[in-house]
């Protein structure tokens, strides 16, 4: 700015720019409030009462009558009320855990193979597991919930009797079903992540391993999953944070079973009944953005590399 | 980025390297307590699942926590005394607590009355045995003790008897006693048990196994002391699901584990002992083939006489905690066996093996009438057979050189499988069969199998077996007969001839030379690795999608069954939906729309000022602010004025696409370089980014808030239509504050026309752009307060004000923008973050150079930092179009379609899944899948060009 500020002369004008100078910042700290409004103004209103939020906007919050109240938490939290979204936050975890396990210790595997392991067709086989990245998961949805709801089976055309090929395990609208669903969609984008990560490794420390007679699983579990725990975490978070936040595998596969719905599914619920609840709704959604925002701040790092990587997934 | 994290990983290795191999006991004291804890954990969890336990406070975690605790606390002990004796009299005493009190909490009805003989004849037995083991390892003790405890368990659960001399007393002393002896032998084998945790490498600062563990503990202990909701009875429901869960998914992943180590043991096997490879492969396929037939009840149940079935299911009955105990104990000896292989050590086969004995013969105990029943017999039957006689056959086959006896043996064994399979075939599935097609059949696959080998230049003879098999097989079975000799004879014919020719096939095949069996050991890893990810992924996304595209040819609901061709398609393109895809009936309007009328004199604008600018400069169009700004905001009227006026699903995720990709990638790049002079960049990043981490739901039900309208004569509780209204208020009245505005806003004029002056004067065109848009708007916005007024507010019948909010979510077309927004508010977090970093990357000595050379802040960014970022900005954009293409929570929770803001995904879902249309839905996914398609492929080779 100081460029400008010489060429413009005299005091006034020197006022002038130095006040047109300050606009950048200003915008940017305008801008960084009006982000923030909508997130503040629920979590205000998510501390006020019902009769309160529904008369008066949520920068009364000082003229309310009684203040600030934590009812509106109480009943979300307390199992006993018909509101409650603790068994769907209970579900969430059931979700999210195994989803976020299970991908990480299937996809470790064929990503080490696809980097390190000669076997033919590994170039076609990796481009072909990465570019099911662009399939939408949409695509999948109708098959999978009939799989689920009643296994799969083939009728051979010559045969009267059909094979049952994987039996009906009785997953549908089962936490298990969103879980394993999750598992499938996130393996392409985790061998994707995981794979880039393990070539970079420095060639020498396997070659040497292989000399001292280490074969494939001592190099993988001794050195190749030590090191890779940075790009593990990656994932594991930005997993945790897309089956914890998900909505549409979760409403497909168990958004009619109460016993199994998650989070996500309950708050849209409670959105969904004409207004009855319109005042739990805030204290829902800060209980449902709770770990996601734990997590979000206590491991900003890894969770912007693994959205670097990771917003194409799905 | 990746390069720094690869250092620090190594530096932490390095630095345990250093440390040498003496490791601080503290360190692996407390590797060892959660080892023992773990396992205490697991164990208690188990007991307490069958419902063994009496629980004081009615919890599930209760248990599981003691079990954790005091095997941890006993782990701890166990590594940190040194001394011999007093360990081992440590080991003791603690086994015999955690007997005490598993013995005294197990419920009465379980508590078992046992028999003193066949006690203490086991306890004997098991001691030896594992004295004879442990003699030949050296640590006799131990295995004694161990043996002991093993086989009194054995005595005392597995042959309970009636016996007025049993008392419950006694019971309780039987659980302590195999405890006790356990901790002994943990004692023992300090080193052994405690070498799985103490592996080096893991002792860096970050301890993702021991985190493994104490995340979800510490997770689960917040929940249940903070979340009021968890202390009533129904929240001990709600911690059992997590407990049960975290359960499931441990032995579900122990389970995998066992099968992937087992299937990895197996070809290891190849090198060094290819007889036992051939035995037990053949044995797998042979179970896996059975199984198959016997699972689908293809396969009549063994034995038509009465007897023999009751002799078998008998045999099930009472084993069944035995076979569950050498089940389960076997997986757990090959998940130690290969831990402890790779470890370099020994030992640790055995615990694993008896704590899954243990676990499968407690569920084995407790669940006797559900796994027998009838399963042994009609499912279990026959592919035990089956393993054994291929089994039996890959035995031979690995030490036999002959080709001839080769042969012979092959040849034998498929018959053998074969009539099993032929004559146990339920009569109704039996093929009628005319030997002409079978014999065709089998010609011709040979034939195949010739030409096809003699193509790839290879000798014909094993293949041609394996081509007449299949050939038999389908020409046998599969081809339709009107041949009157066809019977059901020839059926069995037909299916006994496939597998002797598999036979055949396996056993041509010369005896491989140590170079083959060290190649099937190698070239087995590859595929154990990608394993079950491939199957998982088939499983999950390649069948499915494949059949979505099936789907999206047949029709919908009772007419699921029929093909349709392109029919579903042809109903989405020809608008006969309930939504329809495209509504072209108000393109007129298009021209009279504001937008345009506003639009197409700003695009000439700036084209005649580019121009114009040109001429000063030589080229033939200027592209600086002056012109682009116009040119730029009218395009974006324009759009608006088409995608407002042309409606339907598609156009509309148009609309969605173009808005919120344009409006993210501005913002966020904007965002990006403005806070890249800020000292506190960090914090202002945050809060922009911090939407990511929020659920689509509920930032839709966030924004819900911001939107709401409500009735006019009451006080707005949305922002936006209370800034809105207050606004109306502020422009229509008399009062002070309407005055303060007025003045307010014409110093502003003022301020901005002095700047264009001085601008004007000193021929500096920085900055004038914005100030040219700001001040018209401004002028706009005086001339309608000072006059007719702006806001919501409209007069009345009477000539009064009345309040007049918008209603966002209901009024159509702009309610989809209104949705939009909060699609952008998520995602130009992400848009920022990835052009910030681009930013950063870009060299420091070109803005240096160029700040010297005297450019401003703003052409530093338009002709230097922005061409140097472009490449990222088009992996925003394009990653921006994928997620906004699919966009579907935020249309599903806010209006769910209504009010025509319907999108492709949303509108898919509801066909899917609310009304049944499969094929329509189907055929809905796949035009998402295209419209996809191209953008993402052209990501994926962005973003592997540019390894993020």
């Amino acid at each position: 700015m100081t460029a400008i500020s010489n060429k413009g002369g005299g005091g006034v004008g020197k006022a002038i720019y130095r006040v047109l100078g300050s606009i950048p910042t200003g915008v940017l700290w305008f801008l960084v409030i009006v982000w923030s409004i909508p997130t503040f103004g629920l979590a205000v209103n998510s501390f006020r009462g019902r009769d309160a939020q529904r008369n008066a906007g949520w920068w009364n919050v000082f003229s309310d009558e009684g203040g600030p109240t934590l009812n509106n938490y109480e009943e979300v939290l307390t199992s006993s009320s018909t509101n409650s979204i603790l068994e769907s936050l209970a579900n969430s975890f059931a979700i999210a855990i195994p989803a976020t396990i299970i991908p990480i210790a299937i996809a470790a595997f064929a990503a080490y193979a696809f980097a390190w392991i000669d076997f033919k067709g590994r170039e076609w086989l990796f481009i072909a597991t990465v570019s099911l990245l662009a399939v939408p998961l949409q695509v999948a949805l109708i098959p999978l919930l009939q799989l689920y709801s009643g296994g799969a089976h083939l009728t051979l055309p010559w045969i009267d009797k059909t094979l049952t090929l994987i039996p009906d395990f009785g997953l549908a609208g089962s936490s298990a079903a969103i879980w394993l669903t999750h598992t499938g969609f996130g393996l392409p984008f985790a061998i994707f992540l995981l794979h880039n990560y393990i070539t970079s490794l420095p060639k020498d420390v396997f070659e040497s391993a292989r000399l001292d007679g280490a074969d494939h699983f001592t190099i993988f579990w001794r050195i190749v999953l030590p090191l890779s725990v940075p790009v593990l975490a990656a994932f594991a978070i930005f997993q945790f944070l897309w089956t914890w936040n998900d909505f549409l595998i979760a409403n497909t596969m168990a958004g009619s079973n109460p016993e199994a719905r998650p989070t996500t599914i309950a708050i849209a619920n409670l959105a969904g009944d004409y207004g009855r609840n319109e005042h739990l709704l805030g204290a829902g959604a800060f209980v449902q953005a709770f770990f996601p925002l734990v997590v979000f701040f206590s491991l900003q790092r890894y969770f912007v590399r693994g959205l670097l990587a990771g917003s194409v997934k799905g | 980025m990746g390069e720094t994290l690869i250092e620090t990983a190594e530096q932490s290795k390095s630095r345990a390297d250093l440390e040498g191999p003496d490791d601080p006991v503290g360190v692996s004291a407390s590797a060892s307590a959660i080892a023992f804890g773990v396992g205490g954990l697991l164990f208690f969890a188990v007991l307490d699942q069958l419902d063994l336990l009496r629980s004081p406070i009615g919890s599930f975690a209760f248990w599981p926590a003691i079990g954790a605790l005091l095997c941890g606390a006993a782990g701890y002990g166990l590594r940190v005394l040194a001394n011999d004796r007093q360990r081992h009299i440590f080991g003791v005493v603690a086994g015999a607590v955690i007997g005490l009190i598993i013995g005294s909490m197990v419920f009465r009805a379980y508590r078992p009355v046992f028999d003193w003989v066949p006690l203490l004849s086991a306890t004997l037995a098991g001691a030896l045995l594992f004295a004879i083991f442990g003699g030949a390892r050296r640590n006799a003790v131990a295995m004694t003790a161990f043996g002991a405890a093993l086989g009194w368990f054995f005595g005392a659960f597995g042959f309970s008897a009636t016996n007025p001399r049993g008392s419950q007393l006694w019971a309780i002393i039987a659980v302590m006693v195999p405890m006790s002896l356990l901790g002994l032998w943990a004692a023992w084998n300090r080193r052994d048990t405690a070498l799985f945790w103490n592996d080096r490498a893991t002792e860096s600062t970050f301890n993702p196994k021991a985190w493994i563990v104490v995340g979800p503990a510490l997770t689960l202990a917040v929940a249940v002391g903070l979340v009021p909701g968890l202390q009533t009875e129904q929240g001990v429901d709600i911690i059992d699901k997590i407990v049960s869960t975290l359960i499931g998914v441990a032995i579900a992943v122990a389970a995998s584990a066992g099968l992937w180590v087992g299937v990895n043991l197996l070809f290891k096997q190849a090198t060094e002992h290819w007889r036992r490879f051939q035995a037990l492969s053949f044995g797998l396929v042979g179970f896996v083939l059975f199984f198959i037939l016997s699972g689908n009840r293809l396969l009549r149940a063994p034995g038509g006489r009465k007897e023999l079935a009751d002799a078998i299911e008998s045999i099930t009955n009472w084993s069944s905690p035995l076979t569950m105990a050498i089940v389960i104990g076997f997986v757990g000896f090959l998940i130690g066996r290969a831990i402890g292989s790779y470890q370099g050590s020994r030992g640790i086969e055995i615990p694993a093996a008896a704590v899954g004995a243990l676990l499968g013969m407690l569920l084995g105990l407790t669940r006797t009438d559900e796994v027998a029943g009838g399963f042994f017999t009609t499912i279990l039957f026959w592919p035990i057979i089956g393993a054994a006689v291929a089994g039996v056959v890959g035995w031979i086959l690995g030490g036999t050189e002959n080709s001839q006896s080769r042969l012979l043996v092959g040849g034998v064994g498929g018959l053998v499988l074969g009539l099993i399979t032929g004559f146990q075939l339920f009569r109704e599935y039996r093929p009628e069969v005319s030997p002409v097609s079978l014999i065709v059949g089998l010609v011709v696959g040979a034939v195949v199998a010739v030409a096809v080998m003699a193509a790839r230049g290879k000798p014909p003879l094993p293949t041609v077996f394996l081509g007449a098999s299949v050939g038999a097989l389908i020409g046998g079975v599969a081809l339709p007969d009107a041949d009157p000799r066809a019977s059901q004879l020839w059926g069995v014919v037909a299916v006994a001839l496939p597998f002797v020719l598999a036979g055949l096939w396996a056993a041509a095949r010369p005896l491989p030379g140590l170079t083959g069996r060290t190649a099937v050991d190698q070239k087995s890893r590859s595929w154990i690795f990608l394993g079950p990810a491939l199957s998982f992924i088939a499983i999950t996304l390649v069948i499915p999608a494949l059949r979505t595209l099936l789907l999206s040819l047949f029709g919908n609901k009772e007419e699921s069954e029929t093909f349709v061709g392109l029919e579903n398609y042809g109903e989405i393109f020809g608008n006969r939906l309930n939504e329809e895809s495209f509504n072209f009936e108000r393109w007129r309007e298009l021209f009279s729309s504001q937008l345009v009328l506003i639009g197409v004199p700003l695009l000439l604008l700036g084209a005649v000022l580019g121009i114009l600018l040109g001429r000063s400069t030589g080229e033939r169009f200027r592209t600086g602010g002056l012109s682009a700004t116009p040119i730029g905001i009218a395009m974006v009227l324009l759009m608006f004025a088409v995608f407002t006026t042309l409606r339907g699903t598609i156009i509309n995720n148009l609309w969605w696409v173009f808005t919120v990709t344009v409006a993210s990638t501005a913002i966020g790049l904007a965002i990006a370089a403005l806070a890249d002079r800020v000292r506190s960049e960090k914090y202002a990043k945050a809060f922009i980014f911090m939407p990511m981490a929020i659920s689509f739901v509920g930032a839709s039900i966030i924004w819900r808030a911001i939107y709401q309208a409500r009735n006019v004569n009451k006080p707005q509780t949305g922002v936006l239509n209370a800034l809105w209204v207050g606004l109306g208020r502020l422009s229509t009245g008399s009062g002070l504050p309407t005055l303060l505005v007025t003045i307010g806003l014409f110093a502003l004029l003022a301020l901005i026309a002095a700047f264009l002056l001085r601008a004007l004067q000193t021929r500096n065109t920085n900055g004038v752009a914005p100030a040219l848009t700001v001040g018209a708007l401004l002028v706009w916005f005086t001339y309608r307060f000072v006059g007719p007024g702006v806001g919501g507010q409209r007069i009345g019948p009477n000539g009064d004000i009345i309040a007049d909010p918008v209603l966002f979510v209901q009024q159509s077309p702009f309610n989809s923008f209104w949705l939009m927004v909060i699609l952008i508010w998520i995602q130009t977090g992400f848009a920022m973050v990835i052009l910030s970093a681009a930013i950063k990357a870009v060299p420091g000595e070109f803005i240096e150079a160029a700040r010297v050379d005297g450019a401003s802040d703003s052409q530093i960014f338009w002709r230097i930092t922005l061409p140097q970022i472009l490449p990222t900005v088009g992996v925003v954009v394009t990653t921006t179009i994928v997620v906004v293409m699919k966009v579907f929570d935020i249309v599903k929770v806010i209006t769910n379609g209504q009010f025509d803001s319907q999108v492709l995904a949303n509108q898919m879902f509801n066909e899917a899944f609310s009304f049944a249309n499969q094929g329509t839905g189907a055929a809905l996914a796949i035009i998402l899948f295209i419209s996809v398609l191209p953008v993402m492929v052209y990501n994926i080779r962005q973003m592997q060009k540019a390894e993020f």
